[in-house]
């Protein structure tokens, strides 16, 4: 790499490091406390596509988190890297990513596009790097950034995408196979959640076709070479990923079809219009007030007024550029985000005809989640933004008037603001902040020293765990460094019934708020149902933060344990106590007998 | 095709004949077991027992010891069909090892070890625990829980191949020909049809699909029905089996409960582990060896 970028690379580097100078020495809870804390063990749970650790087992299409997020920790905390410095990396890896693929696509995007338009690049390549900062500026900041920021995953291929680009346009114009290696091999850098992992591709496979249909005109054998090694490559490269989620979709797993009709593509985009998505807003979470930015953004005129500038700024960008091919595939990605995005919206135009997609086009369901598709709409931004930079600095009369380099600060400010949240320590409540009391850690170690296969009851119930010294939502199993099977509440609507029921007579007692949804219980014996699911231990967590969810106050679950005969007290650890199950237990397997086959047919 | 069908009702009335008696062995069986409470080792030796590992998450292996009647087992463990049972022939070793009774551990100064060494012997004495990978010195031996409702967890049983329940003769056969007996169950019948004529040769066998149920709390459980499991050929010396019979006639054998969508996970981690592998190796190739021709033919 030429020592030039080197300085370009450093303001990035200093941008991506400004949102993690906030947050002290605690954990990260969006991003998963088992990632952070016990990297190890989460490795293993994503490496199975089964895992026994809670809802008393239950499918498991994660090993999209094996790489590169959870192999980034394993090496981390190999090279004994605290948790806490292993997660600040992450976040800041991340948008440095983010920085440096769209600077450098941004620099040959522009280039092309002057060579395209025969423009006068004899003055320096220096501006040509300044509008491609601006442009890697503008990409880690913006509204799509902050709000997937927290969850730590999301912006992974939105990091890669711009270089993805960049390969598969050097690639589409040589016909060079190494391209379509290069690209394939990027391909293992991309891999989470597999909806947002797709967007990609299909941005990718877009292009190609464009690029051949209205550019090129034409299939040529060196083209067609290209576009099937690349393709090869890319299915069999990440086949270990897709594949188990494919067949599960095929196979109706539960825990997908769970999740389709509990989260609607109309629950997603209930809150989002074409003006939000315009201004790359839209995600659900943000309206229901779970963000501490959400005031920003919705209530504040200096983040509405800025988020619009962003948008602005890209029609300008589009307006004033020469139409180029590559601008007018920009102008259909945007349309074709956008039609992703809120195509369902009551006010669509194509309201219908999303509609028939979503419910006929094999695996369509899985785009249901319409936000993802913004990081197109927030990509091609980015480039008209650029556009627009350099067909200012190209403008004699402009020029006149104004210095460039006010231009590129106005516009590299204007993207800030609207990003603020991310640049003043806001992405994170306390609540998602966390240092893990001593005592987890010494259950932990007293528990894991009983090697029988059993289980350990979670006492509050509580629809999603949030203890009092934080960590909201960040766990895989709600409960830090325990390795035996749990059986916790979940808000998971296919969650057992027989989980629910042993929360019920609790939350009957206190009227808890999380009644709605157990109207299927299992009746019977309180503790012949523990004994029956191999409970050997019960914890009761004083720490819970019993205000939020209104769960059960710990006198209240003390008292109803007390009263059963099959519960001992053994020993508390700080503001744990648990409990030994001293009643008839079931092993992990074991034999009933059976009077034949009639029998089987009576239980049929 | 008549012989077969005579065959068959002839297998049907045995396996009937069978089912009967074991309702009287569960009788008797029954009533040893509030015995045994009272004197555990007297009956030790008949009461049934499984010992099982787990291997990973998606993978058990469990050994069942002293079987004479129709059973369920239960694997506590929330339902899926995914979840599939294999019954693993015993190979030489494995006989080998069946027919030499594992030595007893040696005694220990320390007592908590102590304990847990004579727990150990008496639990070999009693052949609840079979395998203990050779491995008799306290230093090397893993975890072996005590008894619970006839299961022992024993962390010594082997992991076995990845692959070994890939590609396993199923005991289900929709063609096959057989005569409907409106007294049996179907399936029951059905199974037993296709088990006549296979060529097992060692290899595993998944255990059918309609014995898979759900239990009452939403848990796994499997009908294993012996006789079907005894139309399978038995281990005797020099041949490959499913079960052994003890003196005593009851039965042991293996089986593997495995979460079957895993093996396309390790497929698909092979495949692509190989591919990307291939692809650096092609772009090293591209990238210095083309190009320097390239180069070559410019000049």
């Amino acid at each position: 790499m030429a020592v030039s970028h080197i300085r370009y690379l450093a303001v990035i580097l200093i941008l991506s490091s400004i949102p993690m100078l906030w947050y002290g020495e605690k954990l990260i809870s969006p991003l998963n406390l088992d990632l952070q804390i016990n990297p190890v063990e989460y490795f293993e749970y994503v490496l199975y596509s089964w895992q026994s650790r809670s809802s008393l087992g239950t499918s498991l299409t994660g090993q999209g988190w094996i790489f590169p997020s959870s192999m980034f920790f394993l090496v981390l905390s190999w090279l004994e890297i605290p948790g806490y410095i292993a997660v600040r990396i992450w976040y800041v890896l991340t948008l440095f990513t983010a920085g440096t693929t769209m600077y450098f696509y941004a620099r040959y995007f522009i280039y092309n596009y002057a060579f395209e338009f025969k423009c006068d690049l004899s003055d320096n390549d220096s501006h040509i790097k300044d509008i491609a900062l601006l442009a890697a500026i503008v990409y880690i900041a913006n509204p799509y950034v902050v709000m997937h920021f927290d969850n730590g995953h999301f912006l992974i291929p939105y990091s890669i995408l711009p270089l993805q680009f960049l390969i598969l346009d050097k690639g589409l114009k040589t016909g060079d196979i190494y391209y379509a290696v290069l690209l394939a091999i990027s391909s293992v850098l991309v891999t989470t959640n597999l909806p947002i992992v797709v967007i990609n591709y299909i941005a990718l496979y877009l292009y190609a076709g464009y690029y051949l249909i209205v550019y090129e005109r034409k299939f040529t054998f060196k083209n067609i070479k290209f576009l099937a090694v690349l393709s090869l490559f890319i299915f069999l490269n990440l086949l270990w990923f897709y594949l188990p989620t494919a067949v599960a979709i095929l196979n109706n797993d539960t825990t997908i079809s769970g999740a389709i009709s509990q989260e609607s593509w109309e629950l997603y985009g209930r809150s989002s219009s074409f003006s939000e998505t315009f201004r790359l807003l839209g995600i659900w979470g943000l309206y229901s007030g779970g963000y501490e930015y959400s005031n920003y953004y919705i209530n504040n005129p200096l983040g509405n007024i800025f988020t619009y500038f962003v948008p602005i700024l890209a029609l300008f960008g589009l307006l004033i550029s020469r139409k180029s091919f590559q601008v007018y595939f920009l102008l259909f990605l945007i349309v074709f985000a956008i039609f992703m995005a809120v195509g369902g919206h009551a006010s669509s135009p194509f309201r219908s005809f999303y509609i028939f997609l979503y419910e006929n086009v094999p695996f369509f369901s899985m785009f249901r989640n319409g936000y993802k598709f913004v990081s197109l709409l927030t990509f091609a931004y980015v480039l008209l933004i650029s556009l627009l930079a350099f067909e200012l600095k190209k403008n004699k009369w402009f020029l006149s008037k104004v210095h460039p380099k006010i231009i590129y600060i106005s516009i590299i400010l204007v993207c800030i603001l609207s990003a603020l949240p991310l640049f003043t320590g806001k992405m994170f409540t306390e609540k998602n902040l966390a240092t893990i009391p001593s005592y987890w850690q010494d259950v932990s170690s007293w528990l894991n020293e009983d090697l029988e296969s059993s289980r350990i009851l979670l006492l509050p119930d509580q629809y999603f765990d949030t203890y009092r010294w934080g960590g909201w939502g960040g766990f895989t199993s709600s409960v830090p460094y325990i390795n035996h099977d749990l059986i916790y509440n979940s808000p998971a609507k296919n969650n057992n019934r027989v989980i629910q029921s042993l929360y019920t007579p609790l939350s009957q007692i206190y009227n808890s708020a999380t009644n709605w949804i157990r109207d299927d219980v299992v009746e019977g014996d309180y503790c012949q149902m523990i004994g029956s699911l191999n409970v050997k231990y019960i914890i009761q967590r004083n720490d819970i933060d019993i205000n939020i969810y209104n769960v059960s106050p710990p006198f209240m679950v003390r008292s109803f344990l007390n009263e059963k005969e099959c519960v001992e007290y053994s020993r508390s650890f700080g503001e744990l106590d648990v409990y030994k199950f001293i009643g008839e237990r079931f092993p992990k397997y074991y034999i009933k007998k059976t009077n034949g086959v009639k029998d089987m047919q009576e239980h049929q | 095709m008549k012989f077969k069908s005579l065959y068959f009702v002839f297998l049907v009335i045995v396996s009937n004949l069978i089912a009967t008696a074991s309702l009287a062995e569960d009788a008797i069986l029954a009533s040893q077991e509030i015995k045994s409470t009272n004197s555990p080792e007297r009956n030790a030796c008949c009461r049934s027992s499984i010992e099982y590992k787990r291997i990973n998450p998606t993978k058990y292996r469990i050994r069942f010891h002293n079987l004479r009647s129709n059973f369920k087992f239960v694997f506590n463990e929330r339902f899926d069909s995914g979840w599939k049972l294999y019954l693993i022939p015993y190979k030489k070793s494995r006989y080998n090892e069946r027919l030499n009774r594992p030595d007893e551990m040696e005694a220990s100064n320390e007592l908590d070890v102590n304990v847990f060494v004579k727990d150990t012997n008496r639990y070999l004495n009693e052949s609840i625990i079979s395998l203990l990978n050779n491995k008799n010195s306290i230093e090397t031996i893993q975890f072996i829980s005590k008894p619970l409702h006839g299961a022992i967890q024993n962390n010594n049983l082997h992991n076995g191949l990845v692959y070994e329940t890939w590609f396993p003769v199923t005991l289900e056969n929709n063609n096959s020909d057989y005569v409907f007996n409106e007294d049996a169950d179907e399936n029951h019948l059905r199974i037993l049809a296709s088990i006549l004529g296979k060529n097992y040769e060692g290899t595993v066998v998944e255990w059918p699909k309609v014995f898979h149920e759900k239990d009452k709390l939403g848990l796994n459980e499997w009908f294993m029905d012996l006789n079907i499991l005894k139309e399978l050929p038995q281990v005797k010396e020099g041949n490959i089996g499913y079960y052994f019979v003890d003196e005593n006639n009851s039965i042991d054998f293996d089986v593997v409960v495995e979460y079957w969508p895993q093996r396309i996970v390790f497929i698909g981690y092979g495949v692509s582990l190989v591919s990307f592998v291939f692809c650096l190796i092609l772009l090293v190739f591209l990238r210095f060896y083309t190009r320097s021709n390239q180069a070559f033919i410019k000049e």
